[in-house]
């Protein structure tokens, strides 16, 4: 129970459906994950992995239906956030905790000022005046990296490059100094150059406000740098958990090391590259046994049977497979 | 000229002009394409790498006589092809073909993948007739990993590791000797790029194809090629084998790219050259050398004086700075 109390987020079990004209797609299936205050935590997975619909989930942004939460909670610091009404869970999200998204110029609204759209975030969760909160944005921008941001300030978002639009974005979710920041792909959509500025201004951030960080990423190598805990998931499940060290080090579950494989061989020489081979299975249609047995290398017959368990292998180090259960 | 040139390529330049007003009156240009030159040999890999907006698509367009040139000029086994009239252009483009990044748009939703990969065939009046035309398909979708069963299947049946797939088997039906490819991994999954990417090394050796690699992904060029070129704002800044460049760039921009690529290395946490600033604008690029804006190092003979040359600095090594 000691766990419970320094814990800031907890999500228990939390599944998530999708009614669509095609059937139930289970787009997550009972994720459970705890994240403690000041920690970092990565959550990776190719798309379709359902990596964004559990921090969707979690800050209640999906739209329902098709979406429909099937069971599962999210605590935040001891507080459902799925059974709370829509008036008190709209005070915690963006002021508690807030979100980065991928696209910078999709989800600034084009037709209003950086000042106007930052301002309106301060004005509702701070109850400050219009001259205060523009002050107060223009404080913001400083605080992000962006050069003379008294100008910036009346700018569109068209009149910014990605690099910019990206900080504008950190500056507004940092605006109510939330204790949980959610960035779903920041960088995905930026040049090398800029990825890594953006990384620094999030790491820097980060740190000097002592707030938990949740970084959804695809890309292993921004992961390895960032955080300090990761979650790796697939087809819905998150099939293994573990401090970077431990994961990039020593990955137990085969698809992880299928990806780690790629990764450390692209980085050294030419040559044949270790595949995973076939694709992700359908969340339609997921298999009855492990979901990744049909691309697995080393699947044993109880893989295809049944569901593999999620296995303590060391403390903070959980794997879903079979070869590292005693049952098998 | 030797012989195992395969591509060369000569002072390009390619300015769009940017019109205003009544008359259409020319008030600027955008500089794409800012002078470059380098050159393929046969069988062998070219990286291009770069940001975007840097000019490495519109090269791409150039190279494929998509778009004329404002100057310079394009060899293609030491024939000029920038020159050449629409007709001798269709009989090159059967030995150039292209390769995109998103095999999403680049198929054709209402035509079965069977269709797409023998429509080549029919534009260029290959194989006699249909039995012959369908035999080489279902060679070649053999060949790039796909089922024959799969022929009449439609695009969106396929996921994106499959239709790229359809793309590559599209391109290399008419056994072309040099392949363009814009991104051809960008838009896929960690673990198909390396489906796609060992295809493609298999297909170069079986068939001795010359590829263009571009892309913004540094892991996936150095993997591939054999010569990088790192291209900035219209120019190329620095040009060498991959090894030596992915060792010891001396470009300041190259150094910043390489440095800011982020790795997964846990011992020992990279230092980090990190650049400030934003790219230029190309339609008005700083007037000395074209990264005197963002340098580390900037003197003032990079900003007055005319961007320096392509020195090469060591053998096969080229760079454009003033610092060498």
């Amino acid at each position: 129970m000691k766990e419970n109390l320094s814990s800031l987020l907890e999500v228990r079990n939390l599944t998530i459906d999708f009614h669509t004209m095609d059937g139930i797609a289970r787009a997550i299936n009972g994720v459970n994950f705890s994240l403690f205050k000041k920690e970092k935590i990565g959550i990776v997975g190719e798309s379709g992995c359902g990596k964004s619909v559990t921090v969707l989930g979690i800050m209640g942004l999906l739209q329902k239906p098709p979406a429909k939460v099937r069971e599962g909670q999210v605590l935040f610091k001891g507080r459902d956030l799925l059974t709370l009404p829509e008036r008190e869970f709209a005070e915690i999200r963006g002021s508690k905790i807030s979100m980065i998204f991928q696209n910078p110029m999709t989800s600034l609204n084009p037709v209003f000022t950086i000042g106007n759209q930052m301002g309106h975030v301060i004005r509702i969760h701070q109850g400050l005046r219009k001259k205060e909160s523009i002050e107060k944005a223009i404080e913001l921008l400083q605080e992000v990296g962006i050069p003379s941001p008294e100008k910036r300030i009346d700018e569109y978002p068209h009149q910014l490059s990605g690099g910019m639009r990206q900080r504008v974005m950190i500056a507004m979710a940092i605006s109510c100094r939330p204790q949980l920041i959610i960035a779903d792909e920041p960088t995905t959509a930026l040049d090398v150059t800029i990825q890594a500025q953006i990384i620094d201004v999030i790491q820097d951030i980060i740190d000097r406000f002592e707030s938990s960080l949740i970084l959804i990423t695809h890309d292993l190598a921004v992961v390895a740098e960032t955080v300090e805990r990761v979650l790796v998931m697939y087809a819905g499940k998150i099939v293994e958990t573990g401090s970077v060290q431990e994961l990039f080090e020593s990955p137990k579950h085969p698809y992880t090391q299928g990806l780690l494989g790629w990764i450390t061989n692209i980085e050294t020489e030419r040559g044949k590259l270790p595949t995973i081979d076939g694709m992700v299975p359908s969340i339609f249609n997921l298999p009855e046994g492990c979901s990744f047995s049909n691309r697995c290398k080393q699947c044993i017959p109880i893989c295809i049977r049944q569901e593999p368990p999620n296995i303590e292998i060391k403390p903070g180090v959980l794997c879903r497979c079979w070869l590292y259960s005693e049952e098998r | 000229m030797e012989p195992d040139n395969h591509l060369v390529v000569k002072n390009v330049v390619k300015h769009y002009p940017i019109r205003k007003g009544l008359f259409s009156k020319i008030v600027g240009n955008v500089h794409a394409v800012d002078g470059v030159s380098f050159q393929i040999d046969r069988g062998k890999t070219f990286g291009l790498v770069g940001e975007s907006g840097c000019g490495k698509s519109t090269l791409a367009r150039l190279l494929m006589s998509l778009e004329p040139l404002s100057g310079g000029q394009i060899l293609y086994k030491g024939q000029d092809i920038s020159r050449f009239s629409k007709k001798h252009i269709f009989e090159i483009r059967r030995k150039m073909q292209l390769i995109f990044q998103d095999p999403y748009s680049s198929l054709n939703p209402r035509k079965s993948i069977g269709h797409s990969i023998e429509a080549p065939l029919v534009t260029h009046g290959i194989a006699a007739n249909r039995k012959e035309r369908r035999e080489l398909v279902t060679q070649m979708m053999d060949e790039v990993g796909l089922d024959v069963e799969q022929f009449k299947r439609y695009p969106h049946e396929f996921s994106g590791g499959q239709r790229q797939r359809v793309c590559i088997a599209r391109a290399m039906i008419l056994e072309p000797e040099f392949v363009l490819c814009d991104e051809p991994v960008s838009a896929l999954d960690v673990s198909i790029q390396a489906q796609v990417i060992n295809l493609l090394c298999n297909l170069q050796k079986k068939r001795n194809v010359t590829y263009f690699f571009i892309s913004h992904d540094l892991n996936v060029v150095k993997h591939i090629s054999d010569v990088v070129a790192v291209m900035y704002l219209g120019r190329i800044v620095e040009l060498a084998p991959k090894n030596v460049l992915y060792k010891r760039p001396l470009h300041p921009y190259s150094q910043a790219l390489i440095s800011s690529a982020p790795e997964v290395n846990l011992k020992q946490k990279k230092k980090r050259t990190v650049l400030t600033g934003d790219v230029p604008s190309p339609i008005d690029p700083p007037k000395g050398c074209h990264f005197c804006t963002r340098c580390r190092y900037v003197e003032k003979k990079c900003t007055n004086e005319p961007s320096p040359e392509l020195i090469e600095v060591e053998h096969n090594h080229f760079v454009r700075c003033w610092l060498y």
